[in-house]
């Protein structure tokens, strides 16, 4: 499921990409932590942004059903926690998680001269302006709460969604032999 | 700053592994310390004696399911309410076993450092092992079995090693463990072999980043206090080949466009005073995309994406294996093009130029293997597993480059046995059956998937 979503380095796209983090980053997120873990009808939930800086940037919710899920049952609940973020927002808790995971995989990438060299050049491709690398943490530093649920209110509605199911094409056998894996135990 | 004009590359420096402090702590845990300043962040890796080959048999992934499960809950927590709690200090841990060891990993900025040590400490030395946590990852283990069976690689790889060893191997069986082991397995085994092999005497920790050797010992003595006491044996190891006559097994797909191929033989542990030489004799064999397989196979005579070989190095010897996939038509040339590769490797020496550019390969990208503190904690983890020589980091580049075309030469006629390979094709068996019976790769067996 996608979103269009405010273009990377714009002001808002820090609370989109904090966002996506709150529902998709690690265990703790908020998919993981329902789909994967609570009702055992994901093996994995994931979002992010695209970061794309013209035109417009997707966020992308992306979860891998179990075997034995039903595919419209697990569309169904991807887009209830999406509707629950949309209406009720999230809480100082959940940014300040995702804030500090986006903060330590950030520092942490820079050691490798490889990804110091992917972003420097991002940088200066997009906006001519390699030195912003060392903007990002205080960026995300200063995303609030508000600034993610405006963000919410504005984005995650039914009118800016789309939404892709793919099925392998020998999904029919497979997912049955997996369902009976699954149940083995 | 910004310049217009293009770097231009500086002299070959020299490399330094980073200095680290190695010592026994009162407590009996190991602690391998390794201060490196450059960004604020620290990785700490706990490294345990509990690999796979010390699943006790009919428990074949015991070890896997034990460390897997091991942050999933303890007396005062979910295991959903500990990964919160490492999460809001921006942290999440890994955890996961091998053949050789299991472990428990995370990355944290060093100012929630001393937090996190601390609820690492108390995490691993009280959990539960919930009965819904361990069917769930036993479910998920299960399902991961059946897909990697119903891809050909999958099947390939796990077929070649129930052929490659003895029944009584433990490498026989893959390490996380086989759908009927697994079945098997109860949360009183988890417990138990957590309680067994879960202690002091079989644990290092080690850490890398933004930290003193002082600060980490403390550290460490204050949040692993309830850590269990005590030494661990470790179980023996069988790693006998299964036959030492050559023997090809088609393990049937019908209608697969595509056979999936494997060929080698048991290989060698990974201490072993011939490591550098196999090594590079490997790098020119299979090991690179300009090795000998590799341009036979793709860029002459167009079988495949890509072939290649290597050693898989384990503390007892792990399985030596080229491995390709090609179009069904072309099974036995193939298979024809590798045997000739081994059997030149063996022949004569090498040229210069491949062992320059294996050499010059190894010891270029050595030093960008080790650039963060999780790469860094990773490689001391190997200095602990395989009980190598402090220097051997610092070393490394000096002795590969001592490796001469007459000791690649030494290293592949002793430690390549084309008479004792194993041939594992995963495809059509009424295309490949009688094309490959010509090759003489020993008795041909066919097996239903």
């Amino acid at each position: 499921m996608a979103f269009r979503s405010p273009i990377f380095g714009s002001e808002k796209y820090y609370a989109a990409s904090v966002a996506s983090a709150v529902l998709g980053m690690r265990k703790g997120s908020r998919l993981h932590r329902s789909l994967v873990r609570e009702r055992q009808i994901a093996a994995d939930a994931g979002a992010f942004t695209f970061d794309l800086a013209k035109g417009t940037d997707i966020l992308v919710v992306d979860v891998t059903a179990r075997p034995e899920t039903d595919i419209a049952r697990l569309e169904e609940e991807v887009e209830r926690e999406i509707d629950e973020i949309h209406h009720k927002g999230v809480t100082e808790s959940e940014v300040k998680r995702a804030v500090a995971l986006i903060e330590t995989d950030l520092l942490a990438s820079l050691q490798s001269a490889g990804e110091r060299a992917d972003r420097l050049s991002m940088f200066a491709t997009y906006f001519k302006r390699p030195e912003l690398i060392n903007e990002q943490a205080d960026r995300y530093r200063s995303v609030t709460v508000q600034r993610v649920n405006e963000l919410a209110s504005e984005r995650f509605g039914k009118d800016n969604r789309a939404s892709l199911i793919y099925l392998p094409k020998e999904g029919v056998e497979s997912e049955q032999a997996l369902a009976a894996a699954a149940d083995a135990d | 700053m910004v310049t217009s004009l293009r770097p231009r590359p500086g002299p070959t420096r020299s490399y330094h592994f980073p200095d680290f402090h190695d010592e026994m702590l009162p407590s009996g845990i190991r602690l391998v310390t390794a201060p490196v300043a450059k960004l604020p962040v620290v990785t700490i890796l706990l490294v345990i004696d509990a690999g796979s080959t010390n699943d006790p048999a009919g428990k074949e992934g015991v070890a896997a399911l034990t460390a897997g499960t091991l942050l999933e809950g303890t007396e005062r927590f979910s295991g959903a309410e500990l990964a919160e709690k490492f999460e809001q200090l921006g942290t999440s841990v890994e955890s996961g076993a091998d053949w050789d060891s299991a472990f428990v990993k995370l990355t944290v900025l060093s100012e929630q450092l001393e937090e996190a040590t601390r609820l690492l400490g108390d995490v691993i030395s009280t959990p539960i092992f919930p009965e819904r946590e361990v069917e769930r990852a036993k479910a998920e283990r299960l399902a991961e079995i059946l897909q990697l069976e119903m891809e050909p690689r999958g099947l390939a790889d796990e077929k070649f090693s129930e052929f490659l060893y003895a029944p009584e191997s433990r490498y026989s069986v893959p390490d996380e463990g086989s759908t009927r082991s697994v079945s098997a397995l109860s949360r009183q085994d988890v417990r138990e072999f957590y309680g067994s092999r879960y202690r002091a005497g079989a644990t290092t920790m080690i850490i890398a980043g933004d930290i003193t050797t002082d600060k980490a010992r403390a550290l460490v003595t204050s949040a692993f206090q309830r850590w269990p006491s005590g030494l661990v044996q470790n179980r023996p190891l069988i790693a006998t080949a299964r036959t030492t006559r050559k023997s090809i097994h088609i393990v049937d797909k019908p209608e697969a466009p595509q056979s999936e191929l494997r060929t080698g033989h048991v290989g060698l542990p990974r201490k072993h005073p011939d490591f550098f030489p196999t090594l590079v004799m490997n790098a020119v064999l299979g090991g690179l995309f300009g090795s000998r397989i590799n341009l036979n196979l793709r860029e002459a005579h167009g079988y495949t994406y890509g072939a290649s070989s290597f050693y898989d190095w384990r503390r007892g010897p792990g399985p030596f294996v080229v491995s390709t996939a090609v179009q069904s038509e072309v099974t036995a040339p193939a298979l024809r093009e590798i045997l000739h590769e081994i059997d030149r490797i063996r022949g004569d020496r090498i040229s210069e130029d491949e062992l320059l550019l294996a050499r010059d390969y190894l010891e270029g990208v050595f030093p960008i293997r080790y650039e963060t503190t999780a790469a860094i904690a990773s490689a001391l983890a190997t200095l602990v597993i395989y009980d190598l020589p402090a220097d051997y980091f610092e070393s490394y580049r000096k002795n590969v480059r001592a490796v001469s075309a007459e000791a690649v030469l030494q290293a592949a006629r002793s430690h390549l046995h084309p008479d004792e390979l194993q041939t594992i094709v995963v495809g059509d068996a009424r295309l490949i059956r009688g094309v490959v019976s010509d090759l003489s790769l020993g008795d041909l067996h066919v097996h239903s998937p």
